[in-house]
């Protein structure tokens, strides 16, 4: 479970994002979607504790991010668009240096179970150098399902996928969400959040435009019309703006 | 949290290694390695002396200069991190950490214990080069760990300084003392030392004048306050290299355990500047890769100034010319900046003479041998770190092939901007030389200065000759690159390592030696000529004589190597990914 109340973040005098509230649930999958500039990273960033928010309160499960960070962080894991790996660890030590981070039980059974499911058994031995783009992204993947979280956050999950890629990554998000983790995604491509997600929340310049199901947000900027896109009621929802 | 940590290091240590070592199966590594092994040897290991700690050791000659100046540049590092820190707070984080790290279970000031331990880690890695670099075989006798722990202490100090002073300049702009205060401040601080360096210069001149040799003048000086004061924080630093093995512990434990503690109790945010920060170095990566050209700035480009008007440049050779200025990122390299220091230079060579008098050739010569040092490392050196040429342009080779012109003319052009930016500083070097070797000389140097209108002729046959002889330089590395692109272009995922460094000693060697083949046939009829002639005309302008003819068969060659350049380049093929 996220909730997130009157999130703000301000660098300096610019405000990035103004009073920010939304909650996601157990099984729930948020899109967040809005034009460039329009605050979806920073508000990743300061949902995940790697940069501080200015003001707003972030619970994690019930757990305050800003009072507990150490117990908040445990909940959760963070994809983000490129796969950054250490240069000097193989895939197998990255699964056994997160395992040593959240202090996983059985961390080798787990480490197991995570390259078969991601089919990188037989690069457990490799650097990432040696790995395409797609296994890296597997393995950053694979480490953050390492310690069993129950809240993830996505950004841009399909950047430099091929459609093998795309088509597993997308069975992957819907299968974490069947399995009870609250996730929230962030994305420029429309068409994942329509297939994906159950809610969706759309930004402006740091502003909050329109939030709630894809159904609630759909009927809200449809003006009556039927079979209305995400597209067209994005476009409709921050004007011209560029995505 | 320690046990995670230990873990990414040392497996990160022994996979480097293992990296490395496996590389060197393969023939190209090893012959890299090979000759940098070699070189080492012979010029560091083999020697049993030399070390900046002997230079200290009870009975060293207290006449030499070298121990004297040493304090000056841990001072220079020390000030440039309060003289021109970043924007932003500095504790540095790669993309990797960020993800791995910032979203681990751990307080923030964990983070920042990791960070100051990394970053002695990196330190260790550093001073064992200098180490080894500076006390060759000695670093292996039973002194030699006190001379590796006094240079991780010095290398370790300066950077976990540099932390320390970005974040408390951060925190004194978020208490309102913003930057344009704090450089104000700086700048009234560095107008109050420099006019009381003067004042006690003056006070002192007699004593100073009175000084048998450089290095007496040189210790003289920086004994006077408030220079003596300002050494202070240098030599605490460089104290370790020559105090007896329990002082040179407590000492080192002291600084590093002070400069920590100065950075925990700090309690700066640092989160949004290290993201920051490791997306800027991701980019510069990116770039280092695809250009090969290395860049130590992390600032976010921006629109740089037009080094002249594109509209002057009736050529396409100017054109690229142009736009490897603007790529060069360096906005000092107009020609207003070089006027500006020469006349500079001009003023203090005034000064000096004006407060020294018939002793200037004390000061004169300190600043003609900086000139000359300044003016060979143009020569020899620059061609090799300068590669505002092909070699930075290789990864745009796509677009460079469907420009519709001849492969020689866009070497040519390719050529202009480092020969231009060179020339600037060779210029500069031999203008220094120049009026260092101005004034009144003891008779017994007369000889070896030359005489007034020999040093005018000496000074403009070199300056008329040196965009030649940096032109016909620029084609060996651009060839090389045309021969061998890979090794001018970093792809990525390719590590870098002890051959790469081997490969590029190489290269300066062919390098050294290509200059050497291009330039013995036009300095032999240059010296033929002048000799011949001087018996004529005179040693002054049987010296242009020869200047101008070794420069036409220069010229020549210049026009050989860019017409098989060009043939090189039309026969490139782009490097895939």
């Amino acid at each position: 479970m996220i909730e997130v109340a009157a999130l703000q973040k301000r660098y300096g005098d610019h405000v990035a994002v103004r009073d920010l509230s939304f909650r996601v649930g157990p099984g729930e999958l948020l899109g967040l979607v809005g034009p460039n500039g329009a605050g979806k990273t920073t508000t990743l960033r300061c949902l995940t504790g790697i940069i501080p928010a200015t003001e707003g309160t972030i619970l994690i499960d019930g757990v305050d991010l800003k009072a507990d960070p150490v117990a908040a962080k445990r909940r959760y894991s963070f994809f983000p668009d490129e796969p950054r790996l250490f240069d000097y660890l193989t895939v197998a030590q990255h699964l056994g240096f997160v395992a040593r981070i959240y202090g996983v039980a059985d961390a080798d059974t787990r480490a197991r179970e995570l390259l078969e499911r991601f089919e990188l058994t037989d690069k457990a031995g490799e650097l990432p150098a040696a790995l395409s783009r797609g296994m890296k992204q597997k393995l950053v993947i694979a480490c953050g399902l390492m310690h069993n979280p129950s809240v993830l956050f996505f950004d841009e999950p399909l950047t430099g996928l091929d459609p093998l890629g795309i088509r597993r990554m997308k069975d992957l998000i819907r299968s974490l969400a069947k399995s009870g983790a609250s996730i929230i995604l962030s994305s420029h491509l429309l068409h994942l959040l329509e297939e994906v997600c159950s809610h969706v929340l759309i930004l402006k310049q740091g502003v909050t435009v329109a939030s709630g199901t894809l159904a609630e947000v759909t009927n809200r900027f449809s003006n009556g019309e039927s079979n209305v896109s995400l597209e067209e009621i994005f476009i409709r929802a921050t004007g011209d703006s560029e995505t | 949290m320690v046990r995670a940590l230990l873990f990414l290091r040392t497996r990160s240590l022994v996979n480097a290694v293992r990296v490395q070592l496996r590389k060197l199966r393969q023939p190209k590594a090893l012959l890299g390695f090979a000759f940098l092994a070699t070189y080492f040897w012979f010029f560091f290991f083999r020697r049993g002396n030399g070390s900046i700690a002997t230079l200290w050791a009870p009975g060293a000659p207290q006449a030499s200069l070298v121990p004297m100046l040493i304090p000056l540049i841990p001072t220079a590092l020390l000030a440039f991190a309060w003289i021109a820190p970043g924007d932003e707070p500095a504790i540095p984080f790669k993309e990797s950490e960020i993800l791995f790290l910032f979203t681990a279970p751990w307080r923030r000031r964990a983070l920042i214990v990791y960070k100051i331990a990394a970053s002695l880690f990196g330190s260790f890695f550093s001073a064992f080069f200098f180490a080894l670099l500076f006390t060759g075989r000695l670093l292996f006798s039973p002194r030699g760990l006190l001379i590796l722990f006094a240079w991780v202490v010095l290398v370790g100090a300066i950077a976990l300084h540099r932390m320390a002073s970005s974040l408390t300049l951060h925190r004194l702009s978020r208490a309102g003392v913003a930057k344009p205060m704090r450089r104000r401040l700086l700048a009234a601080a560095g107008i109050a030392v420099v006019a009381v360096a003067i004042l006690q210069l003056r006070s002192h001149l007699p004593e100073l004048a009175a000084a048998q040799d450089p290095a007496t003048w040189v210790r003289q000086v920086i004994g006077l306050w408030p220079l003596s004061w300002l050494l202070v924080p240098a030599r605490i630093l460089l104290f370790p290299f020559s105090a007896a093995p329990l002082a040179a512990l407590g000492t080192g434990v002291a600084i590093i355990g002070i400069l920590a503690a100065w950075i925990l109790v700090l309690e700066c945010p640092f989160e949004e500047a290290s993201v920051n920060a490791a997306g800027r170095a991701a980019a510069r990566l990116a770039t280092m890769q695809r250009t090969g050209r290395f860049s130590f700035t992390s600032r976010p480009k921006q629109g740089r100034r037009e080094p002249f008007p594109l509209a002057r440049a009736r050529t396409p050779e100017l054109a690229f010319l142009w736009k490897n200025l603007i790529a060069s990122g360096k906005l000092w390299l107009s020609p207003r900046t070089w006027a500006l220091t020469a006349a500079a230079l001009v003023a203090l060579v005034a000064v000096l003479s004006h407060l020294m008098g018939n002793t200037y050739w004390k000061a004169g010569g300190a600043i003609a041998t900086l000139g000359t040092i300044t003016m060979w490392y143009g020569l020899i050196q620059g061609p090799l770190i300068t590669r505002l040429d092909l070699r930075q342009d290789l990864g745009n080779l796509d677009i460079l092939r469907t420009y519709p012109l001849p492969g020689w003319r866009i070497m040519a052009g390719e050529l202009l901007a480092p020969t231009a930016v060179l020339t600037g500083i060779v210029w500069l070097g031999i203008l220094a030389w120049y009026l260092g070797l101005h004034g009144h000389q003891p008779p017994a140097l007369s000889m070896v200065w030359f005489s007034p209108p020999m040093r005018i002729v000496i000074a403009g046959a070199a300056a008329f000759a040196t965009p030649f002889v940096l032109l016909a330089e620029f084609i060996i590395p651009n060839l090389a690159a045309t021969l061998f692109p890979s090794l001018f272009r970093m792809l990525p995922g390719r590590a870098r390592g002890l051959d790469q460094a081997g490969h590029r000693m190489l290269f300066g060697f062919g390098q050294l030696a290509g200059l050497i083949l291009i330039l013995a046939g036009p300095a032999l009829l240059g010296w033929l000529a002048t000799y011949l002639t001087h018996f004529l005309l005179g040693a002054g302008p049987a010296l242009i004589t020869g200047t101008v003819l070794g420069v036409v068969l220069l010229s020549a060659e210049i026009v050989l190597g860019i017409w098989f350049l060009g043939i090189r380049f039309d026969k490139l093929t782009p490097l895939s990914e």
